[in-house]
């Protein structure tokens, strides 16, 4: 396990994006460089022996968040004259020195560390016959660790209500620029989704035995929504519609209940039995991927745009 | 089956170079409609040859189909964002570069 | 410094100073735009540096828990960002202002 070039060439390479990324006075460069730092993260967490984190960091990190950055400054951008404040505040070279020894401390307590441990790799080993899956990772997320994942999916609708509240229902009259209404890309469009759903379902299925799993394959559902979202295909995102709330809720809901009711067949809150484990597990999965996509979609939605950015009037009225 | 190794990184090789020559003419073209010119040889013949390398060394033909997918999906976007952005810059009037 | 040779202290020392350059980056610059893209690069050092100390077993045995625990933190951080970018656009709106002098000048200009 030593350092090859591989980690040599990337390492460096990873701090100096890093840098650049924040620091570059025009931000739509720096969201590219951010994107780009994002795909080579990715690579490093394959180097890492992570490919599930890998996946997700690639469908999320790189491609919702870049989404993300790229919608909220076509909105600020679109209004000329406010982008041209100066970047940053008189440069302070102070603030060097305590981030500097905080980095040395780190390090030094990084070194305290003993150089070989197994953690809780064994245990999870052990027990991975327990669990209904075979993929470890996947095993920690839904079953082992099912609690932080539930609170995770919480966390997830949490924002998407904050967004949703932050705006109007009406979907927003889009730029005539913002959205081509291209053949070619409505062409490519068509070709498209049937394979973003299919992909979408084989990584939910193979999640369970090889690298994958339920927020990879809904990271790649807000991937086909943003394109048909771009393309000016009007999807129902009105939020005033049950059925879009329904779906909304159903991955936390979901997983809430089937935790409740192992609580009522008798056994321990999210203790899964073992014959069933894995049809419970691909059960809250299908409901995670569902809801997982539509709450990112609409977080992209929100920050893009596509949700109504009509300005409030003074009184607080619509 | 030390023949199918050698082939199989050759052909990595050659789409190594064409990634690289890629890179060299992003870097170094005059204007957005060559650079995207550049820019899809990568995507297209540099994926394709290593993709080939690769599947002279599966096991299945489940990872072939797949290899070959993920090919395909690559050819179509690179093609349609390629055809879009230049579609873009001939509206925001952007001359192709002509030589002086 | 034969330490550092090993992938794991490697990668997590590159995660150590990718987490710092981001809270150098949150307070130094102005624009949200920035300090959001700096919170981002915190959070992907840290991740950075939690895997790569998952990395010490044997060969081919890493931890899965730290996994776990990233995946669910990289999920947490783009609910994080979205919320931290609709508040910036809303500003926008209310506003005009994208950082934090035209906050104040903003402010100045309504007294």
């Amino acid at each position: 396990m030593n350092v090859s070039a591989f980690d040599c060439i990337i390492a460096p390479t990873l701090i100096l994006l890093a840098w650049l990324a924040m620091r570059i006075k025009d931000l739509f460069v720096g969201i590219v460089l951010f994107i780009l730092f994002g795909l080579l993260t990715a690579l490093t967490w394959v180097e890492l022996q992570a490919p599930d984190i890998a996946l997700v960091e690639a469908a999320i990190g790189a491609g919702v968040v870049g989404a993300l950055f790229l919608g909220c400054l076509g909105i600020i951008e679109s209004r000329q004259g406010i982008y041209q404040f100066p970047m940053e505040r008189k440069r302070r070279s102070l603030l060097w020195i305590p981030v500097l020894s905080l980095a040395a401390i780190l390090c030094w307590s990084i070194s305290q560390l003993p150089p070989e441990t197994q953690g809780l790799g064994n245990l999870v080993r052990n027990s991975l016959l327990d669990s209904g899956v075979t993929n470890p990772v996947t095993a920690v997320i839904l079953n082992f660790r099912g609690y932080d994942t539930l609170l995770e999916i919480g966390v997830l609708f949490l924002a998407a209500v904050a967004i949703v509240s932050l705006r109007f229902f009406e979907p927003a009259k889009l730029d005539s620029r913002l959205a081509p209404n291209s053949r070619v890309f409505l062409f490519f469009l068509q070709l498209l989704t049937p394979s973003i759903v299919l992909v979408s379902a084989y990584l939910l299925w193979q999640g369970t035995n090889y690298p994958g799993g339920a927020f990879q394959a809904g990271a790649i559902l807000t991937g086909g929504g943003v394109l048909l979202l771009l393309a000016k295909v009007s999807l129902p995102l009105d939020y005033r519609n049950p059925w879009l709330r329904l779906a909304v809720v159903s991955g936390f809901a979901g997983f809430l209940l089937t935790g409740l009711g192992m609580m009522g067949i008798g056994m321990m809150f999210l203790e899964y039995p073992v014959t069933y484990a894995k049809w419970v597990i691909v059960l809250i999965e299908i409901l995670a991927t569902v809801s997982s996509g539509l709450i990112l979609l609409t977080l992209f939605s929100g920050c893009a745009g596509f949700l109504g950015i009509t300005r409030r009037g003074g009184d607080g009225t619509l | 089956m030390v023949i199918i190794d050698y082939v199989s990184l050759i052909l990595a090789g050659i789409g190594t170079i064409f990634f690289m020559a890629s890179t060299l003419g992003l870097l170094s073209f005059p204007d957005v409609y060559s650079r995207l010119h550049a820019l899809t040889k990568a995507d297209n013949v540099g994926l394709g040859f290593i993709i080939l390398g690769i599947a002279l060394r599966s096991q299945e033909v489940s990872e072939l189909m797949k290899l070959l997918l993920i090919w395909v999906l690559a050819i179509i976007s690179s093609c349609s964002s390629c055809y879009l952005i230049a579609r873009a810059a001939c509206r925001m009037g952007i001359k192709p570069w002509k030589r002086p | 410094m034969e330490l550092f040779k090993q992938t794991a202290f490697f990668y997590s020392i590159t995660g150590v100073s990718i987490f710092c350059i981001g809270l150098y980056g949150l307070i130094a610059y102005d624009h949200f735009i920035r300090k959001t893209i700096a919170m981002n690069i915190m959070g992907t050092g840290l991740f950075l540096a939690l895997v790569a100390l998952a990395h010490r077993g044997p060969e081919g045995t890493p931890d899965p828990v730290p996994h776990g625990m990233v995946l669910t933190g990289i999920v947490v951080s783009v609910s994080a960002t979205a919320l931290l970018l609709g508040m910036v656009v809303y500003l926008f709106l209310e506003t005009g202002a994208t950082d934090l002098k035209g906050l104040i000048k903003k402010r100045e200009r309504d007294k």
